[in-house]
């Protein structure tokens, strides 16, 4: 059978943004009326093939900046390749950003109209099937009400039912499967499932692994702008995985220094770990319940842009008592294009007295990878008395009930 | 190796003709939601179609006929006619200096034809100058407008300067994406010209050495025709309307040349 989608020795370079090529009009003129020199180029994405069969679907894997974007991009016809071709036996459609037109004063109906006819139908196309899309989204009550009346929710739900009314011959698909609770999702997918039976080819970019491998029939994993490996989905993407944990393991700097388990590539590196007390001094040990502010320097070899920190407190076997980590808090650190130091303050620290271990580590912005996992790093004591079970120290107050008599004899 | 870029924007198998039928839909689906973004209710957007206009022509008329008499006989109907034909011209060119990079995405939205942006915003601006009508025959009935059959012209002159702004509009929305400072520049720039078209005095009141450079301006020629036609019931200029409408296809086709081959780009400097 015909491919649906044909792409041979596909390529695409981007220009480095070197800071020299005229950005304003000002600069042009001063610049003598230059242009960007034929300035370096690098390959976001080269020699890349691969068919895809109607009622296939494929998967495309790879770190973040291995060209899975660039792809998408080229394929949805709105970049243009440097190299190489794509052919395509219909129209391309996307569900790449949801609502991209939508006007928060228009009502919910009249909204699907816009962005239907912005996702490629006609308008005559989509009045014919808005009550369809309504139904889709279950929001017939508010259908009337502007959308700035919605919650992201139901936004999210207005722009995934048109967006999957397109009736693609071919889709492309970026992540947005991860969006909007459960049900809804699995509608979704039951959807493209539908597309999928009618005969559409779809090509997924996904970071879920596991989706990738039940979902597609094949997938690609790029890996700086190259192909790395095709096939059967679960097989490419185990090949993915075992890479990845190659690569963490192979790019650890001094592999083990003695028997410490501290790994990493070493991009950036823990220099050094401090326990500062409720006066701001270092310390070795704290009384139960006091702050606790733990700063972590971290020195910088290559810079690196986006990463993370992970501080653990455990007890002195291993067991993680408190894991906190910069990602799921919420915190943007600064790029690491220079040493830096990391503060985390604990308002308190309820631990039962004993002597307790600090865990650091350095990730990846994908948590691909460690730059520096650090554990044992440093430690520190709870003071009092020891030996009592559990690992909380609560504070509280006792109260007993001491007879009827004494509470008289008290009032008196 | 092939070298064959090619780009789906013109590969489509589904033929020119439902790609113009589509072209035709999202440039009508963008101005009503512009419109209806704008104005909450059609009165309201009478109003404020208006609003701005009746401004300055208040303010026009005031300076002009008791500051300093410019004596132009039926100078409310005169001052009138120039703003709204310029205020078109105007709003137009400064919404399209932005329009690539302030829909970044809609402009990576497959199947989205880019080009439907300038040209959305000269229809919506258009159908605000639609709305300013009402008022305009207000002003042209009360100074005893002479207007009659040359009415039947009007669509042409309004498609001249259609051709006009678009042919500028294209250029500016392409040329910002690689000159960000052109969103400071075209505003100045405008400013010039509206100084160069004669809105507030008189076209033959000009002396003949200035005419040589404003007749370089084409809404010269638009607004003077405008005004011919709405006010003193004559027959506008053929020749030069030809003119402004060959000189402004000629460069249409050249900007619009250059804002498809610059549209593949766009999403890169983005």
């Amino acid at each position: 059978m015909r491919p649906a989608l044909h792409v041979a020795d596909l390529g695409k370079a981007f220009r480095h943004r070197t800071g020299q090529e005229p950005r304003s009009f000002r600069r042009w003129v001063e610049n003598g009326f230059r242009g960007a020199s034929s300035a370096e180029r690098f390959w976001a994405l080269r020699h890349v093939s691969f068919d895809v069969a109607p009622g296939e679907m494929l998967g495309v894997i790879g770190r973040n900046g291995a060209g899975k974007s660039t792809l998408l991009r080229l394929l949805g016809g709105v970049m243009r390749p440097d190299e190489g071709q794509i052919e395509t036996s219909a129209p391309v459609n996307g569900l790449l950003e949801l609502n991209t037109g939508m006007h928060p004063d228009l009502t919910g109906r009249e909204n699907i109209i816009v962005n239907g006819v912005l996702a490629g139908l006609l308008r005559k196309e989509v009045e014919e099937r808005v009550d369809r899309i309504i139904d889709f989204a279950e929001l017939a009550e508010f259908i009337d009400d502007p959308v700035r009346t919605y919650s992201s929710g139901m936004r999210l739900r207005l722009g995934f039912a048109v967006a999957v009314h397109v009736d693609p011959k071919i889709l492309l698909i970026d992540e947005v499967l991860a969006v909007g609770d459960l049900a809804f999702q699995q509608k979704c997918l039951a959807r493209i499932e539908e597309f999928r039976a009618r005969g559409c080819a779809i090509v997924l970019i996904s970071h879920e692994l596991e989706q990738v491998a039940s979902r597609c029939d094949r997938a690609i994993w790029l890996a700086r702008g190259e192909l790395r490996g095709s096939g059967d989905a679960p097989d490419t993407v185990e090949a993915y995985i075992g890479s990845m944990r190659a690569e963490t393991l192979q790019r650890s700097a001094d592999p083990v220094e003695g028997d410490t388990g501290r790994y990493g590539a070493g991009e950036i590196s823990v220099a050094g770990l401090e326990i500062i007390d409720r006066h701001g001094l270092p310390a070795t040990a704290i009384d139960p319940g006091e702050p606790l502010t733990i700063r972590v320097s971290v020195k910088q070899q290559d810079s690196v842009g986006k990463w993370h920190v992970t501080v653990a407190v455990a007890r002195e076997d291993g067991t993680q008592l408190l894991d906190m980590n910069s990602d799921t808090d919420g915190i943007d650190l600064p790029e690491m294009t220079q040493d830096r130091r990391v503060e985390i303050a604990v308002e308190r620290l309820d631990l039962l007295p004993g002597a307790y271990r600090i865990d650091v580590g350095l990730w990846h912005p994908d948590w691909e990878y460690a730059y520096d996992y650090y554990p044992d790093a440093a430690r520190f004591v709870v003071s009092g008395e020891r030996g009592r079970e559990g690992v909380l120290f609560a504070p509280r107050h006792w109260r007993v009930d001491q007879g009827e008599a004494d509470e008289r004899a008290r009032n008196e | 190796m092939s070298y064959r870029p090619t780009s789906q924007r013109s590969n489509l198998t589904i033929g020119l003709l439902s790609e113009l039928r589509h072209l035709r839909d999202v440039i009508r689906v963008l101005v009503w939601r512009d419109q209806r973004g704008r104005y909450t209710t059609t009165l309201m957007g009478v109003v404020w179609a208006v609003a701005a206009p009746v401004l300055f022509l208040m303010t026009f008329y005031f300076l002009f006929t008791f500051v300093m008499p410019l004596a132009i006989p039926n100078y409310a109907s005169h001052v009138f006619v120039g703003l709204v034909a310029w205020t078109w011209f105007q709003s137009t060119i400064s919404e399209s200096v932005g329009c690539i990079v302030g829909n970044q995405s809609l402009i990576s939205q497959p199947r989205f034809p880019v080009a439907a942006l300038p040209v959305a915003s000269a229809m919506s601006n258009l159908l605000t100058l639609c709305l300013t009508l009402p008022v305009l025959m207000l002003v042209l009935l009360a100074e005893g407008s002479r207007a009659g059959l040359s009415l039947v012209t009007l669509p042409v002159i309004l498609l001249c300067q259609l051709v006009v702004i678009l042919a500028i509009a294209f250029l500016v929305a392409a040329l910002n994406v690689r000159f960000r400072d052109l969103g400071y520049i075209v505003p100045i720039l405008l400013q010039l010209f509206m100084f160069a078209t004669p809105i507030f005095y008189d076209y033959a009141a000009v002396p003949d050495r200035a005419r040589a450079v404003l007749a370089l301006n084409p809404l010269v020629t638009l607004v003077q025709s405008y005004r011919e036609v709405l006010i003193l019931g004559e027959w506008p200029d053929w020749t030069a309307l030809g003119l402004v409408f060959l000189g402004g296809m000629v460069v249409l086709v050249l900007t619009w040349r250059y804002f498809h081959a610059a549209s593949a780009d766009f999403l890169e400097e983005v």
